[in-house]
């Protein structure tokens, strides 16, 4: 693939509530065929809830499909997704994530991360990186 | 020269003279800051002990820093931000670190060389 390697799709601190708050694109992985998300919360004290979405666009970032879906409450976590673009699919439709999880085998040349959080946080921030293979 | 040609020049010298750093953004703040690192190749030269010491004739050095927009470029360093940032996020600035042989260092300024336009080289002002 072209650019392997590992990008920061999201590093931010978190304070005042954000709405579906989409970040600028890591662009350029055309041939990616898997990938790693690993999505990190720090801290966590004063807000309710974070959802961080990780996207793909395979038309120059005029659509963007949601590929994992990380939920975080008040503690301190990392989570993780694999997803895989050569293993053989069956024609599936595609349904946004509107809770945790993946849509495995969705992988365009563009990525980016999005943030929607409840309440207002103190001394909190959420990283999002993708490992492009 | 064009701007792809001074870029290619300046790697070129790097990859030969140059040495390994890291550049360092911080994202958050305290416990739960985040570092979203970049290792690039830098020129690094001493430029002179600053005029204020930071305690009792302990003085601190300030080094003039070169590098290429290359690896900043090739990793889209510092990744995904806000849009709309009125100044071009891959660019550093003031308050970024740069690890020189194993040391953290703060940058103080940054000046990019731009020739047509894009910029082909960095001079940063770094202390610690």
């Amino acid at each position: 693939m072209d650019n392997p390697g590992v990008y920061t799709l999201i590093a931010q601190g978190i304070t005042t509530p954000l709405s579906a708050q989409a970040f600028t694109p890591i662009t350029e992985l055309d041939g990616i065929s898997a990938a790693n998300l690993a999505c990190v919360m720090l801290g966590g004290s004063g807000g309710t809830t974070i959802d961080v979405l990780a996207q793909t666009s395979f038309d120059d970032g005029m659509t963007w499909l949601d590929v994992a879906h990380f939920s975080f409450t008040t503690s301190s976590e990392t989570k993780f997704a694999t997803l895989n673009a050569l293993a053989s699919k069956a024609v599936t439709v595609y349904a946004p994530l509107g809770s945790e999880g993946v849509n495995d085998g969705l992988l365009g040349n563009q990525f980016r991360g999005v943030i929607t959080s409840v309440d207002t946080y103190a001394n909190t921030s959420i990283a999002l990186y993708l490992h492009a293979k | 020269m064009t701007p792809e040609e001074c870029i290619a020049a300046l790697d070129e010298a790097l990859a030969n003279d140059g040495q390994d750093v890291v550049l360092r953004r911080v994202a958050g703040q305290g416990t739960a800051s985040i570092n979203i690192d970049v290792k690039c190749r830098a020129f690094v030269r001493p430029y002179r002990l600053r005029e204020d010491a930071i305690v009792g004739g302990i003085m601190q050095a300030v080094l003039m820093v070169t590098l290429s927009p290359t690896e900043i470029a090739q990793a889209q360093w510092p990744g995904g931000g806000l849009p709309g940032q009125p100044v071009d996020p891959s660019i550093p600035r003031r308050n970024d670190k740069v690890i020189i042989d194993g040391r953290l260092r703060n940058i103080e300024a940054c000046v990019p060389f731009r020739v047509s336009g894009v910029a082909v080289r960095y001079d940063l002002q770094v202390t610690g």
